[in-house]
């Protein structure tokens, strides 16, 4: 998919420059012996203010060589659960030709006050591809947007930060957290909702074996029972029946612990059931998704759950499920 | 190889440039350099077997005491600033090999080792300095890298334990020697550009300055012998200009008029300013039209008088001081005496033109007393002589052809030093032939007087310029010649004037190297920064004409231009096709991640429903924004396939397909519904 990039974008540096501790004794160093030169006049001091001129410039050279035609590809996590570690990958490759890149990390752009720790490289051979990866956390649900990663090294010298940023969109849907429903008392283990007596059909499930009746299928004769008894008996099986749940989310405005408590749960008890071979749908007090299974049917459904927010009724958040 | 073998390579290196560096202090004695050499050198051994930490109370003492050395050193030793201070760098450098365990004592001793870089700077100016200072520059930018990657693999590798070897391999060595080689040309290049100025708030640096005999005002006879042996090169001196056939050039010093019998003196040693003209000091008239002007541009190292030295009956100067001075014999003087190389062009004329006015001239013509038997064989050796030119060539070839040189003449005490050289031992050295010349020409009535200064010494070919040693420190005579002024006159033989001996090519070689150091770095100035300045915009206005020319003769297919410029057109050719082929193969085609077709006719289709993802929306942003569900869960589709790495499956592809067709029909039944 094509994009264009924003006029911000094409008008902002291509790298980024910040001073280390080191790089910071290092210029003043520079600053001291420079005035000593140019009070004294004399040229073997001058000479020192080249040599570390030349340094500086040495190490622009030796970190561009560094970062310059190094490509990523970062693959997020398939699902991220709030307050559960995920990681994300990086394919880093080398395109230059000899050079060898040393020492620098793949770190994602984020929002002043936010950092995931950074996939560090050491060594990438030219012409290589490295994986290298990044753990991180999430200590809120929705929408997580990821716009770019930044490649940074402190190579060669330590003075100076360069860091080349590479837009890159991604973006992680952060799920409720997943709790332990017992602890709730919503869901013993035992019981779930909609469950009745069982009823004769054509389903799959053994629901009796009574006895054989002539030009009834021959194939529901169950023959062990059969040799046991000495007469023929055949298998009755269950009828099959549609078992679906509807998990309720009250999304009153609530404090915050409470709302979020009520959407984890809604959320554990979407997932629990749908394990359970239920058909489950989600009611808020303005949505509704309809009742159906499958793992495309629990992403949609956490999803919904991810980006909910509290309608503006006050009142207790909560959740709960109701069998159909 | 492995990251402590690395280390203690370039650690051995880099104390070792350090310790090299401390040797160009001239304020630092030898019998302290060897010993801090034996206990660096044992430092090293010991540290590289086996690796100790010094206890903390044993580093305080340790730090006591070399503080105290210092303050002692300072006060009472070296009495100055730059020499204790280097002292005492060398003595921590020497504990500090010691106390060598995690990467910041590495970069610890390295800086120091810099500082040791920095005494020698302030102290020496010595070309040896530049290679000291490569071979550091190159040393720390290998040690530097290395122990970057080491703090960051230990600070930011998931799982540190212990650098791998492979990390350092040949590669990364022949990287750093050429990175190396490259921060040397830089730095000579900044070094060109660097502007100068001198704020001068402090004291420039002083060297140590040689002692010489003759240049004062009272010169005593024989003071010249001792330093006739002494081979320190004290000036360095490139001419320009034509030498007519047998003319011997001479540096000028000292000029006396009055000799007591023992020592000779200047009557009026009163000094004045010189006039300045611009960047020029201008003495007298100028030559006239026709003479021969020689142009001599002088290195003259720190002696030990504010004399400045030039051939005689110079006209013009020119160097960077802020004052000259010059007395009435035409002595050039600075303010002081300059505690540092000098360097400076002086113009001067070959033939005398300038004539003494008459009421100075009885100072040229007293004799000391007792000078019967002088004046006898003064009469003596000129009585075919017809004028005073032809005197004083006559007392010259006499003495010349009847007196022997030696620096060892064995002369009698209490006699008078001339009376006993002319008629007892009949041999002496320079200052004995002028002086006996001059006084055998005053007791024939001919102003003559004693001039100090130095032949031109050995030729160096590779350079270009005359090496002028204390040997050559030489004294003659000046006779003034009426019509012609101050006539040079050199009584003393030619195994008196020539150079014994000739230096050996490899040290003529260094010391044009010496040469070239001083004049291009020591004493590099704002001049000569211009001086490159304006060379570079001649070349820069010469090459667009020349590329002018070519493309004119390429337009006009020859006929605007009247030589063919084949030479340049290819050169610019290739340099082109060099280009071209090199961002040609520089050249790496971006790996274009390609979109899912069914997101592409998601997009399509919710454009034509009328709305468009703006670029610094995201995916599911986008969706949220359309309202639709279809497209919301084709996005999560998308997203789990273009970010989490997830294929598309043929139980996913059917979903898509659903949702598009489902996406569709609410496309057309929206535009139906607004239609």
């Amino acid at each position: 998919m094509p994009e264009r990039r924003s006029i911000q974008e094409m008008l902002r540096f291509p790298r980024t420059l910040e001073f280390t501790k080191e790089g910071a004794r290092f210029v003043i160093l520079l600053f001291v012996i420079g005035f000593a030169a140019i009070n004294t006049g004399n040229n073997l001091l001058y000479l020192i203010v080249a040599m570390m001129l030349s340094l500086i410039v040495i190490s622009g050279l030796m970190s561009e060589s560094t970062l310059r035609s190094i490509t990523v590809k970062r693959t997020l996590p398939r699902n991220a659960y709030k307050n559960s570690p995920v990681t994300i990958t990086y394919s880093v490759t080398n395109d230059k030709k000899r050079l060898n890149s040393y020492s620098f990390t793949v770190e994602e752009v984020l929002p002043a006050g936010k950092a995931f720790a950074p996939a560090y490289v050491l060594k990438l051979p030219a012409r290589n591809t490295f994986d290298v990866f990044s753990r991180c956390e999430f200590s809120k649900r929705g929408v997580f947007t990821l716009r770019a990663v930044k490649l940074k090294t402190r190579f060669p010298f330590g003075f100076f930060l360069k860091g080349r940023r590479m837009d890159m969109q991604g973006e992680i849907i952060v799920y409720p957290s997943i709790i332990p429903l017992e602890r709730t008392g919503l869901f013993s283990g035992e019981h779930a909702p909609g469950d009745s007596a069982a009823e004769k059909g054509e389903g799959t499930e053994l629901y009796g074996i009574r006895d054989y009746a002539a030009f009834e299928d021959s194939r529901r004769i169950h023959w062990k029972a059969s040799a046991k008894a000495g007469r023929l008996l055949q298998k009755e099986f269950e009828r099959e029946r549609q078992k679906k749940a509807v998990v309720i989310l009250e999304n009153y405005d609530d404090d915050d612990e409470n709302f979020e408590k009520a959407v984890d749960t809604a959320a554990s008890l979407a997932v629990r059931f749908l394990k359970l071979g239920f058909k489950v749908g989600l009611k808020t007090l303005t949505q509704e998704l309809p009742c159906s299974s499958g793992q495309a049917h629990l992403e949609r459904l956490l999803y919904r759950l991810a980006v909910i927010g509290p309608e503006k009724t006050k009142g207790r958040a909560s959740a709960r499920i109701r069998g159909l | 190889m492995k990251f402590s073998s690395y280390m203690t390579v370039i650690t051995w290196v880099i104390v070792t440039i350090g310790f090299s560096a401390l040797c160009l202090v001239e304020e630092i004695g030898n019998a302290f350099l060897a010993v801090a050499g034996a206990l660096t050198l044992a430092s090293l051994a010991i540290n590289s077997k086996t690796k100790f930490r010094i206890s903390k109370t044993l580093l305080n003492a340790a730090a006591i005491l070399v503080l105290a050395f210092f303050a002692l050193d300072y006060l009472y030793m070296s009495e100055s600033i730059v020499g204790a201070a280097s002292k005492l760098l060398s003595i921590i450098v020497i504990l500090k090999i010691r106390d060598l365990n995690a990467g910041k004592d590495y970069a610890l001793l390295y800086a120091l080792v810099f500082f040791e870089l920095l005494a020698a700077a302030a102290s020496t100016v010595s070309p040896l300095f530049f290679l000291a200072l490569a071979l550091f520059a190159s040393s720390a930018i290998w040690a530097m890298a290395i122990l970057t990657v080491k703090k960051d693999f230990e600070e930011k590798a998931a799982a540190p334990g212990r650098l791998p070897d492979s990390v350092f391999g040949k590669g990364f060595f022949a990287a750093t020697l050429i990175v190396s080689t490259l921060s040397v040309a830089i730095t000579l290049a900044l070094f060109l550009v660097i502007p100068r100025m001198s704020a001068g708030f402090f004291q420039s640096k002083s060297l140590n300055t040689i002692k010489v005999s003759g240049f004062s005002d009272i010169v005593d006879l024989g003071s010249m012998g001792p330093i006739k042996l002494d081979d320190t090169i004290v000036m360095r001196i490139r001419v320009t200009g034509r030498m007519p056939d047998g003319y011997a050039p001479r540096l000028r010093g000292g000029v006396f008029d009055y000799y007591d019998g023992a020592r000779w003196k200047k009557t009026k040693p009163e000094k004045r300013d010189v006039e300045r003209r611009g960047v020029m000091w201008l003495e007298g008239d100028e030559p006239p039209g026709g003479s021969s002007v020689l142009m001599q541009r002088i290195t003259l190292e720190p002696l030990e008088t504010d004399t400045i030295f030039a051939m005689p009956r110079w006209t013009k100067l020119s160097g960077a001081f802020g004052k000259i001075l010059t007395d009435d014999a035409g002595t050039i003087y600075l303010p002081s005496i300059p505690y540092s190389r000098v360097e400076y062009t002086v113009w001067s004329s070959v033939t005398p033109f300038k004539e003494e006015p008459d009421g100075d001239m009885p100072r040229y013509l007293a004799l000391p007393q007792g000078m019967e038997r002088v004046s006898k064989l003064a009469a003596e050796i000129t009585r075919n002589s017809k004028d005073d030119s032809e005197k004083a060539k006559d007392v010259e070839a006499y003495l010349k052809k009847n007196y022997s040189y030696s620096l060892d003449p064995g002369l009698t005490p209490g006699v008078p030093p001339i009376e006993d050289f002319l008629f007892n031992s009949k041999s002496g050295y320079c200052e004995h032939y002028a002086t006996a010349m001059a006084m055998l020409l005053r007791a024939k009535g001919v102003p003559a007087r004693l001039v100090t200064g130095f032949m031109p010494g050995e030729w160096n070919a590779f350079g270009g310029y005359f090496m002028v040693r204390q040997r050559d420190a030489h004294a003659w005579v000046e006779v003034h010649v009426k019509g012609a002024g101050w006539v040079t006159f050199d009584p003393t033989p030619d195994a008196g004037i020539t150079a014994p001996g000739r230096s050996s090519d490899l040290s003529l070689w260094l010391d044009s190297l010496r040469m070239k150091w001083t004049r291009y770095v020591i004493n590099y100035t704002f001049a000569d920064q211009i001086s490159i300045g304006m060379g570079m915009e001649k070349k820069a206005r010469d090459l667009q004409k020349t590329l002018k020319d070519a493309f004119a003769y390429l337009r006009t297919k020859g006929a605007a231009a009247k030589e063919k410029p084949v030479a340049l057109i290819l050169f610019v050719s290739a340099i082109i096709l060099v280009l071209a082929l090199a961002a040609r193969i520089g050249k790496t085609r971006p790996k274009s991640r390609k979109t899912p077709e069914f997101y592409n006719e998601m997009l399509r289709a919710l454009k034509k429903r009328g709305f468009r993802k703006t670029p610094p929306e995201t995916p599911l942003e986008f969706a949220e924004r359309t309202g639709l569900d279809e497209a919301l869960e084709l996005t999560l589709i998308f997203n789990s396939i273009r970010y989490g790495g997830s294929r598309l499956t043929d139980e996913t592809r059917a979903e898509t397909l659903r949702l598009l067709a489902a996406l569709k029909g609410r496309v057309k039944g929206g535009r139906q519904s607004k239609g």
